[in-house]
């Protein structure tokens, strides 16, 4: 992946503002894909890799999990990176550095239903395995396409 | 016949000299021009084009189209004796794709029913963006210009950025035994 050069962004998607999303206790959008439409078939016109994820829980909520992932054709959250925990009352952030290449990509329109990922990036914020709002999330992605 | 070696990989540079001559594709078929003047036009802020703003807009809606006329930066003037012709490159500053028009409804950068765009990763495999060379020539053949939102969320700006060359040519008669001629310009049929 590295040799390709790609678009550096914020997170397109947001509850306060684009780019800054506080967590609502559901599947947040993080980034929305961009895609293209050609005689009536879309397709994933780029991709896009999590370049830092950055976060800040406020300290009512008690510490906290994000799972960030993408949607499923359920749809339901299938988690991309592994499960974040995040301490009340602190923000974090991971780099670069240290996250996984992993590349978010919508599904082509015949794949199988248990694939048809719809390639956006979401989050979700629970506390002890309940979902709980509040929670301070901004995202830098690297998109990658034409 | 010159070469031109418009679409060479490397800056932009004239295509000719002062007092050469040039044939350019336009109306149909070649017509033969002088050159009496060149000069540059830096890439710059007056050389920037918000196409929302052009259109009035209040932003550039998901996978949505803006066209205009680029009227505002790089319609040339000139008259039947003397015209200006533009040499141009161009690139958009923001997440938008660029299609080029000229005479409103003949797209460029075109294979059969497909529309290539200049995009931010134009660069990529195209530092100098010589794949992107446009000419404009003389009154009422400006370029239009069409912004393309590939992003599935609104942005406020689609800008884009233009540099290159303006010439002053005079029309010739007939033509002449050496010039350079231009594989495009407005209008080519």
């Amino acid at each position: 992946m590295a040799d390709r050069i790609g678009i550096r962004k914020a997170g397109n998607a947001g509850t306060a503002a684009p780019g800054l999303v506080i967590t609502t206790g559901g599947n947040d959008l993080l980034h929305t894909q961009a895609l293209t439409t050609v005689q009536t078939i879309t397709f994933p016109a780029r991709t896009f890799i999590i370049r830092k994820v950055m976060w800040y829980v406020p300290l009512a909520l008690g510490n906290v999990t994000l799972d960030i992932g993408t949607l499923n054709a359920v749809p339901a959250l299938v988690n991309r990176l592994p499960t974040i925990l995040c301490l009340a009352g602190f923000d974090g952030e991971l780099r670069e550095a240290d996250l996984p290449a992993v590349e978010f990509i919508a599904a082509a329109p015949l794949a199988a239903a248990a694939v048809r990922f719809d390639g956006n990036a979401y989050v979700l914020s629970q506390a002890a395995g309940v979902a709980v709002a509040g929670v301070l999330v901004a995202i830098e992605v690297e998109e990658f396409g034409a | 016949m010159e070469i031109s070696g418009i679409y060479d990989s490397g800056p932009i540079s004239p295509v000719a000299k002062i007092h050469e001559n040039l044939g350019i594709l336009t109306e149909g078929k070649y017509r033969y021009f002088n050159i009496s003047y060149i000069e540059g036009l830096p890439r710059s802020r007056p050389f920037i084009i918000d196409m929302v703003a052009l259109n009035n807009a209040a932003n550039i809606g998901a996978y949505a189209q803006l066209n205009a006329q680029v009227v505002t930066a790089i319609s040339p003037g000139g008259s039947d004796k003397m015209k200006e012709f533009l040499h141009l490159r161009w690139e958009p500053l923001d997440d938008v794709e660029g299609f080029l028009f000229e005479l409103n409804n003949q797209g460029r950068y075109s294979a059969a029913g497909v529309f290539a765009s200049v995009t931010r990763f134009s660069r990529d495999q195209d530092p100098f963006l010589a794949a992107t060379t446009f000419f404009v020539m003389g009154v009422d053949k400006d370029a239009t210009i069409g912004a393309y939102n590939p992003n599935a969320v609104v942005l406020p700006r689609a800008r884009f950025v233009f540099w290159g060359y303006r010439y002053l040519v005079s029309p010739l008669d007939t033509k002449p035994a050496v010039a350079t001629e231009l594989p495009a310009t407005s209008a080519v049929y």
